[in-house]
């Protein structure tokens, strides 16, 4: 137990480098990082099962990989993720799974249990929740104002223009623009 | 995903213990590289292969730590030639379409299982063979389970399976389950022309591996290090 409460003391950089105990400390970086990667995957659409292979396929590749990674050209978290995203783009031009580090490895692939999906439901609701939230906290301050009273609130355009004192064409404009520049965030639309 | 999570976890610290001992069989590879005495045992073989049997070649006097577990290893030992190579302390077993072997080094802690080609398979590679090296200790907890292909029989999955005293093994196919009969001497062998789960169940405890065309000549799951031997299968990464 003291050799692993040391290595939970170690930065990422420290256990993607060490010889000594390297599956202990590989072990410790998975569980630092698992919910990153899951999560990442969530904000970008993917389903629980495409999550699952994604990431499962994003720690083989750290696990052959981690001695290439050099400190200096960024956190470990940014090189994790950026592994990440190149398995979720071969994914998705392929619309297969890829699991060559996987097989490198010899990983059998995990299924999901129930609780997985239901739990994996409730990290994309999360993400997309704080997604929305953090979209919206950009919009300028009249677009926001618009698009809450209509889509959190479900006010009448009528109510809506009253509230702010203009006219109702311009209350449905302001909606409008600050639903598509909504959907140009959260990448549902080309910008 | 707690079930995934814990799943993933088990199955990538097994892969990250034998991506460890493939690098332990990498150095000793290059240990056994200074020695002249390896050479005896590295012509006609490749890769981590040839050094675990180097480090065989330079150990002496077997203990037998592991006999209780193993009944293979309460047999006599012998040194066997095989080929260019010659296999100290070594145990002969019947595999399903040939002869393998369970070596054990001098101190005890490391056990490998050595698969061979059937005769006359591979005539211009008449060293190849398929290793598969593991701790002892860990592999009374969890036995060592090889699978091998020989490309010049295309379809063939085999596996080697050394089962502890007390343990089973079986292969689910399609769906349907069924139990591999363990010799006496604790090997479990067979074939499969698809895809396949061998599992073996060792004190409460079950260790998977899944071969056939979809999974190839994968290294075991479960096992320390997985080399090939043979110029012209998949070696070490």
């Amino acid at each position: 137990m003291g050799v692993m409460k040391d290595l939970d003391g170690c930065d990422d950089a420290a256990l993607l480098g060490a010889h000594e105990r390297g599956d202990e400390a590989f072990a410790v970086f998975y569980r630092r990082h698992l919910d990153d990667v899951l999560r990442f995957c969530a904000r970008r659409g993917l389903d629980a099962a495409a999550a699952a292979d994604v990431t499962a396929e994003t720690f083989a590749a750290v696990l052959l990989g981690r001695r290439r990674y050099r400190p200096d050209a960024g956190p470990a978290r940014a090189w994790l993720l950026g592994i990440a995203s190149h398995k979720i783009g071969d994914y998705g031009r392929r619309m297969a799974r890829d699991r060559r580090a996987l097989r490198r490895l010899a990983v059998a692939p995990v299924e999901l249990s129930a609780r997985d999906r239901t739990d994996y439901a409730a990290l994309v609701a999360e993400e997309s929740a704080a997604l929305a939230s953090s979209a919206l906290a950009d919009l300028p301050d009249d677009q926001r104002a618009a698009v809450y009273a209509r889509v959190v609130e479900g006010e009448s355009y009528e109510a809506i223009a009253r509230d702010l004192r203009i006219s109702e064409s311009l209350a449905r404009q302001r909606v409008s623009r600050g639903l598509r520049a909504l959907r140009i965030r959260l990448g549902k639309e080309p910008s | 995903m707690r079930d995934y999570a814990e799943q993933l976890e088990q199955r990538l610290m097994l892969a990250a213990r034998a991506e460890a001992h493939r690098g332990w069989a990498r150095r000793l590879w290059r240990a056994a590289l200074a020695r002249p005495v390896a050479w005896v045992a590295v012509v006609g073989t490749t890769g981590a292969a040839a050094a675990i049997v180097a480090a065989l070649m330079l150990t002496a006097g077997a203990v037998p730590s592991a006999a209780q577990a193993f009944p293979i290893l309460a047999k006599p030992a012998s040194d066997i030639r095989v080929g260019l190579r010659v296999l100290r302390h070594a145990r002969e077993f019947a595999e399903a379409t040939g002869t393998g072997y369970v070596l054990e080094t001098s101190n005890g802690d490391t056990l490998c299982v050595d698969s061979y080609p059937p005769p006359g398979l591979l005539p211009q590679s008449p060293n190849a063979y398929d290793t598969m090296c593991v701790p002892t200790a860990y592999a009374e907890q969890h036995g060592i389970l090889e699978s091998v292909y020989w490309p010049a029989l295309p379809g063939d999955y085999r596996f080697v399976a050394l089962v502890p005293v007390g343990g089973s093994a079986d292969l689910t196919i399609g769906g349907a389950t069924t139990t591999i009969p363990v010799a006496a001497d604790g090997i479990a062998t067979g074939v499969v022309t698809q895809d396949a789960t061998v599992s073996l169940h060792i004190a409460g405890v079950t260790h998977t591996q899944q071969l056939g065309p979809d999974y190839g000549n994968v290294t075991s799951l479960n096992v320390g290090t997985g080399t090939t031997g043979s110029s012209t299968t998949t070696g070490p990464p």
